[in-house]
């Protein structure tokens, strides 16, 4: 899966073109006068046609979706899916131009991070009929998964797969430095402790850790497990003071040495696969499970130690998981003028046990409970990729997990967020007027 | 007898003593050898992101951070798998589209940039300065702000998912930057050479093609190929209004080699680059007299 969010990589420069289309989508989906929630299309004519569906990702991922749209096409032999793939960043910016013109594919990949802002405009159809009528069958999937897709009571995304940010941390480098293994619902302290500990026996240029501070979604674990919230009522959730003591732990980590350098940001928000952690030059950071094995993989190509444990982020209160899920899904455009056919690929790609096994749990842990199964008992699927499904068991078995809300404007303020961090931990404000701009900024941005 | 007295006969420099000579404004050889050792640390150190990407693109993906040039192991992974493309599309398929959209782009700016141009420089007409200046004007809207309202409109005429919001809009004579640098040409030449031609009964047609055309030609060089490199590197307009992989240009397929939320292609991604450049570099070398020229002779140069 993907590491689907736009929290945890913030990366202002290169987001300039997607800020400044996320403001015109606004400006063009009052123009157009698109998004109207009616659908265009009877929902219940028969299947098929042709339809595109449209995801984000690299090309394993689209050889993947094209294997199970060719199962779908073998049911459905009237109907035509054409995949339409894109990375991350241009995935949204065509995305947000689209909506702005009423020309969204029928079937649209989406996130929790970001759906509201197009289920909010109308721009989504309300899935909920064809719930009903049992075209998307949704009985295999959690309920409190599935409420994630939910806004205002309307379910505009099937989750298809789950993401949990966790701490993520080099198992060789740290038995190698004879410091025990980090442990789960440690405070913010223990940890702060643990990773100086780790940073006094590594080797020469190696950091204990990466920088979390300008990572919105790692200061989410923060405000939870500090028992705050992140959004309430349209608002900020949490006080400036918390806020404050986050950069503060971290640039007071950073002047340690215990962190990579500030300088080392940009590195964090590329590829997976030239990361700190990936390169071996931090021992520890966070993750979205399916991530450990790209850095697992990139460490092990460069014949580094290469072992990734995980454990739960930092909590001040055991009671309280810090662990953040998110949820990657299927959406359909209310301009879509194939919803029959629509309905039947998001159906098909949720609960079809032959498309889990083709897909591989790619963009996120299968959320279908039968997936899973199926995927686990095939002898074909990565280890890495049974052991990803094996640790969100167990977490939720646990109850380990914990969920936030998303709302319109997150995205602008992610960027702002990483921004003001860096502008702290450079020196350029203090970390007090980093947070009185942040406030400033969040106070112009629609949170609801 | 008269004794003549010869002047003496002034020493020739040889070769040797001529050298020895400079003008005060020129360089010593200790400066000039310190001058030409700079250019070449400079001339390296803007290589060097070229050669390393030649470098990386014979380098397994786990190996794409070493900062060296030559790779330790050799691999020609990144254009196997490179050239099997993306979405089940060949990347063969992607240099052609992109050859195609870059064709028309260049023949459509000749056309209407270089007519554009003759009318600002050579026809007087009501409000010429001010429609210039609108011209120019447009120079400073930022693409954004006219990104959705066109793209309503490509929609509207249903040009979605097909090249025509890439062509038809330069056959408007929209590309500002390439009018003005016509203008600026067709501004230098002489006018008696036009008023001549106007003397032998031609119009204004016959003047733009017996004798503007010709004698811009460094100009029109100039407009073509970069047209052609802009069109070519063009990320953003194919990213909005091609939704279908077989009509793909580079770029995108380019950009669909990594993602930042799962793994990266990158062996694939600088192999294709570096195919990817080879016509750029080939277009470059083929017409850089003309492009140097046609920048020198506009009064576009820094």
């Amino acid at each position: 899966m993907n590491r689907n969010n736009r929290l945890s990589r913030p990366t202002p420069i290169r987001r300039k073109p997607l800020l400044a289309a996320a403001t015109a989508v606004s400006i063009g989906l009052a123009l157009s006068g698109c998004g109207s929630a009616a659908p265009s299309a009877q929902s219940s004519g028969p299947v098929g046609g042709a339809i595109t569906y449209s995801f984000w990702g690299s090309p394993p991922r689209a050889d993947k979706v094209n294997k199970v749209i060719g199962l779908y096409q073998q049911q459905e032999t009237q109907a035509k899916v054409t995949a339409e793939v894109a990375d991350y960043n241009s995935y949204i910016e065509r995305l947000t131009v689209r909506a702005a013109g009423g020309q969204l594919p029928c079937v649209i990949g989406t996130q929790t991070t970001f759906y509201s802002t197009y289920a909010n405009k109308n721009v989504l159809l309300p899935l909920d009929d064809l719930i009903k009528s049992g075209q998307i069958q949704t009985s295999n999937i959690p309920q409190a998964v599935l409420d994630a897709g939910k806004i205002g009571g309307k379910q505009y995304m099937i989750p298809t797969g789950t993401f949990v940010r966790l701490v993520a941390y080099n198992a060789d480098m740290v038995k190698a430095a004879g410091v025990p293994a980090p442990t789960d619902h440690m405070t913010w302290e223990d940890y702060a402790t643990w990773l100086k500990d780790l940073q006094a026996k590594l080797p020469a240029g190696v950091n204990a850790t990466e920088i979390e501070g300008p990572n919105m979604f790692s200061f989410t674990s923060w405000v939870i497990g500090h028992g705050q919230q992140m959004f309430k009522d349209g608002k900020l959730g949490f006080n400036k003071d918390l806020m404050q003591q986050w950069f503060q732990y971290w640039i007071d980590l950073t002047k340690a040495g215990v962190t990579v350098p500030t300088a080392s940001i940009p590195d964090q928000n590329g590829a997976l696969e030239l990361t700190p952690l990936a390169t071996g030059k931090a021992a520890a950071g966070t993750r979205d499970i399916p991530q450990f094995s790209v850095t697992q993989k990139a460490l092990q190509g460069a014949n580094k130690p290469s072992t990734i444990g995980h454990v739960s982020v930092p909590t001040e209160n055991a009671q309280q998981s810090a662990n953040v899920l998110g949820e990657n899904g299927l959406s359909i455009p209310a301009n879509c003028n194939n919803v029959s056919t629509a309905a039947s690929f998001v159906n098909f790609f949720a609960n079809n046990p032959d498309a889990s096994v083709a897909f591989q749990s790619d963009n996120g842990i299968l959320t279908n409970t039968q997936a899973q199964q199926a995927l686990q008992g095939d002898k074909a699927t990565p280890e890495a990729v049974k052991q990803n499904v094996t640790i969100l068991q167990g977490l939720t078995k646990g109850n380990d997990l914990t969920t936030t809300s998303y709302p319109d404007g997150l995205q602008s303020l992610t960027t702002e967020f990483s921004r003001q961090y860096q502008a702290a931990a450079f020196g350029q404000v203090s970390a007090s007027q980093a947070v009185d701009q942040f406030f400033s900024k969040a106070a112009t941005v629609n949170l609801k | 007898m008269t004794a003549t007295i010869t002047p003496p006969r002034e020493k020739r420099p040889t070769e040797k003593t001529r050298r020895r000579r400079y003008r005060p404004d020129e360089p010593t050889p200790p400066a000039r050898f310190l001058r030409q050792l700079l250019l070449i640390a400079i001339a390296v150190v803007m290589f060097y992101p070229l050669a390393w990407m030649v470098g990386a693109s014979f380098r397994p993906d786990s190996q794409i951070s070493d900062p060296g040039i030559l790779p330790s192991n050799f691999t020609l992974n990144g254009y196997e798998t490179g050239f099997q493309g993306v979405s089940g599309v060949s990347f063969w398929q992607f240099i052609l589209n992109s050859f195609l959209v870059a064709s028309l782009c260049v023949v459509a700016n000749l056309i209407a940039c270089s007519l554009t141009a003759y009318a600002f420089a050579r026809i007087n007409f009501r409000l010429k300065k001010l429609w210039f200046a609108i011209m120019i004007g447009t120079l400073l809207l930022p693409h954004h702000v006219i990104l959705i309202p066109q793209y309503l409109l490509f929609r509207d005429l249903h040009w979605i998912n097909t090249y025509l919001p890439f062509v038809i809009p330069k056959l408007l004579g929209t590309d500002a930057f390439f009018v003005f640098l016509l203008v600026q040409f067709f501004r230098a030449i002489p006018r008696d050479l036009d008023e001549a031609a106007r003397l032998d009964g031609c119009g204004h047609l016959r003047i733009f093609f017996k004798i503007m055309l010709p004698l811009a030609k460094p100009a029109l060089a100039t407009t073509a190929i970069f047209t052609f490199i802009y069109s070519w590197n063009d990320f953003f307009t194919p990213l909005i209004y091609l939704s279908d992989p077989h009509l793909y240009t580079l770029p995108l397929a380019l950009r669909a080699f990594i993602d930042t939320t799962s793994g990266s292609a990158f062996g694939a991604l600088f192999a294709m680059s570096v195919v990817s450049l080879l016509p750029v570099l080939g277009v470059f070398i083929a017409f850089q007299k003309l492009l140097v020229e046609g920048v020198a002779t506009t009064g576009m140069k820094g």
